[in-house]
């Protein structure tokens, strides 16, 4: 066993895991109303293949490009399309959305059945299939998997990592789903190598999530993948801090995993590509945690499109004492505006504050401490990068390399005089672009 | 050493006779003639070069948007042409009206104090996806402070504005433009920027445009209504008599507003 050395930077944010970390996954009923924003990944947004007034079922497609860097969306309810308009957008404030009205008949599309003769695809048709299903990164930047599976012909790709380290504090749905379903992970993991064709291949668990390390590991026991348990870092779950940890190999700037000859994909994608290998399932409910104020905290199963609140409803929560409600992690989530906003295919949580715990403290000046050098995991200087922003000398941002930022919040974290680092760093990689 | 010197002496003086470059004299007069901001407005990037354009010819007389009447007289006095004096001048509108008192918020926002940063992030907090931040982007661009930040709300100096079109650009939303102003004339605009149905508008701003049509009636066809908005057509506003105070009295979310 060699030694790991986990990438430079980082914060230990309290982990506030044990809130949901024993809950199993349950399903949530589809609420009444969906929203689908036809923009749920990253590249081009999709344009609507139905109309107002038509039925659909679960899993019809309902949003498509052509563009290669883009990913179809399903319906997930049954119902009619009740209108296409402007609404709530979870990431980018609003968004052209399809309003489906549920009429609670669950019908679903022909082609979600079990399939045969599995083993038989070859790597084009799985890519093929997982295009089709509208299957995207399940971390959170929604990046779509296909393209992923898919490198150039000259990267070869001689590690594939699997990513269950959810460093971001509060979520469990990673783990749950380790737990619960990690057989169909493995058979997923299995079938992305076939893809990749890569020698080595490892799931990489935070090691505070000893039984799902545990599971995985009675599960791949005859197989020809490593476990690999990893200190707990935030922000350990970005896949080029995972490489520089699990492989020590650094991702070059402006570069990707592939460059290194990595790639590395989320557990619930992971599972997403089995069901849809395997049960013709397109990506249409996935696996998010509920946590913080709510009364019944834990990891649901819940249909993309749901507003939240229709789930903070069916979790219960005291509406009155609401501070912020977080679509994803403490670290990287953002907080919203409009309870109407549905969750979509990058949403890995709801995270509830209550009044009493959000704090609104003002901005002061930077008194050089250097503390969110010392924690940056990509080499930046965040606090030079956000005095730059301030005097609108947008030139000199690319020298000091304000694309490497990965947003991952800790600069912002740890700053004692409470600057606004990374909405600094968002507002320069906008006016660069 | 006297040799080497003479010798280099007859080299400068060659290059002198050789290499002059001759500028137009009248270049410097209208150089200094002009502002001298170097805003940018004329489309030339700074005030040397745009003098340059009007000797040669490129560039009107009355280019400099700032300098207006009185410099372009001066201009036309260098040039030898003649200047007809213009008898309106354009300025800066903000079609939206609302301040700290009406503004609706949906959530409170404690990041960067400013409206692009604001606006990045899930709409600054705003109900309203298309109304007036606040934060005060166009007032900080402004080269002749023209725009002050009261009660939440950009005010224009229509005496100082000089058109340059700053605050235009720098506004994440969209809301200002730039608008033909005189003193003869009345300037009515409508103070709103919401495209949404009326019903939608209505539910995040009680002072926006609802797109009702009783100004389109009223001034028959001078307000034009698109995209759930209305604006108006000032090329049919010349054309037409209408009666603004009316128009300005009748609409109810009295989101028509005068400037005076």
């Amino acid at each position: 066993m060699f030694k790991l050395r986990p990438f430079i930077g980082g914060v230990h944010p309290p982990e506030n895991k044990h809130l949901s970390c024993d809950k199993e996954i349950i399903p949530i009923p589809a609420p009444e109303i969906l929203f689908f924003p036809l923009s749920q990944h990253t590249g081009a947004p999709c344009q609507p293949v139905v109309q107002k007034g038509d039925k659909v079922k679960r899993g019809t497609l309902i949003g498509t490009c052509e563009k290669l860097i883009s990913s179809p969306i399903h319906s997930s309810v049954s119902g009619t399309v009740k209108s296409i308009e402007n609404s709530s957008h979870p990431v980018i404030g609003r968004f052209q959305s399809i309003v489906i009205e549920n009429d609670k008949q669950d019908l679903t599309e022909e082609s979600i059945s079990p399939k045969k003769n599995t083993e038989n695809l070859s790597a084009d048709e799985i890519i093929k299939i997982v295009r089709d299903a509208g299957i995207v990164g399940l971390g959170g930047a929604a990046f779509p998997t296909h393209v992923k599976l898919s490198p150039p012909k000259e990267k070869v790709i001689k590690t594939f990592i699997a990513n269950g380290a959810e460093c971001e504090p509060y979520l469990t749905c990673d783990q749950r789903l380790m737990q619960e379903m990690g057989k169909e992970i493995v058979e997923g993991i299995k079938l992305v190598r076939k893809i990749l064709n890569s020698e080595r291949c490892i799931i990489a668990i935070e090691n505070n999530k000893p039984d799902a390390i545990e599971q995985i590991k009675e599960l791949t026991r005859n197989e020809n993948i490593e476990v690999i348990a990893i200190k707990v870092k935030y922000p350990q779950g970005g896949e080029k801090q995972l490489i520089k940890t699990v492989l020590g190999k650094e991702v070059p700037s402006g570069g990707l995993p592939m460059d290194v000859g990595v790639v590395v994909h989320n557990v619930g994608t992971l599972l997403a590509i089995y069901e849809a290998v395997n049960f013709g399932k397109p990506l249409y409910e996935r696996a998010i945690t509920v946590t913080g104020a709510v009364k019944n905290p834990g990891n649901y199963l819940v249909r993309i499109g749901t507003p939240v609140k229709d789930i903070l409803d069916f979790c219960q929560v005291d509406w009155d004492n609401i501070g912020k409600i977080i679509l994803g992690g403490p670290m990287m989530g953002i907080s919203q505006q409009d309870i109407q906003t549905p969750i979509i295919k990058g949403t890995s949580g709801i995270l509830v504050q209550t009044k009493d715990e959000i704090t609104q403290d003002e901005e002061f000046s930077c008194i050089r401490c250097a503390k969110c050098i010392e924690v940056c995991p990509a080499y930046l200087l965040p606090t030079q990068i956000a005095k730059v922003v301030k005097a609108e000398k947008w030139e000199r941002l690319s020298q000091l390399h304000i694309k490497d930022c990965i947003e991952c919040g800790c600069c912002t974290y740890v700053c004692p005089s409470k600057i606004p680092l990374v909405q600094y760093i968002k507002l320069g990689k906008i006016k660069t672009k | 050493m006297v040799a080497l010197g003479l010798f280099f002496a007859l080299i400068l003086f060659i290059a002198d006779k050789k290499l002059r470059i001759s500028e137009d004299p009248k270049a410097e007069k209208v150089d200094k003639a002009l502002v001298g901001l170097n805003c940018g407005a004329c489309g030339y990037p700074s005030c040397r070069i745009a003098a340059e354009a009007i000797v040669k010819g490129e560039a009107a007389v009355d280019s400099c948007i700032v300098g207006g009447e009185g410099v372009a007289t001066i201009i036309a006095g260098i040039m030898g042409k003649d200047f007809s004096k213009k008898t309106h001048k354009n300025i800066a509108v903000v079609h939206c009206s609302v301040d700290s008192a009406t503004r609706q918020i949906s959530a409170s926002y404690s990041g960067i104090k400013s409206c692009v940063a604001a606006n990045l992030l899930m709409q600054g907090g705003m109900a309203c996806k298309y109304g007036c931040l606040g934060l005060g982007d166009c007032a900080k661009v402004c080269p002749v402070d023209a725009i002050i930040m009261k009660n939440g709300a950009p005010v224009i100096d229509v005496e100082k504005c000089i058109s340059c079109g700053a605050c235009v650009k720098a506004c994440p939303r969209n809301i200002i433009s730039l608008r033909r102003y005189s003193v003869e004339e009345r300037t009515v605009y409508v103070a709103c920027n919401n495209i949404e149905p009326g019903k939608q508008v209505r539910s995040v701003c009680k002072i926006g445009c609802i797109a009702c049509g009783i100004c389109q009636k009223l001034s028959e066809g001078v307000f034009e209504i698109n995209n759930n908005l209305s604006r108006v057509n000032m090329q049919k506003a010349k054309d037409k008599k209408v009666d603004w105070d009316t128009i300005i009295q009748k609409c109810p979310t009295k989101c028509i507003l005068e400037i005076k």
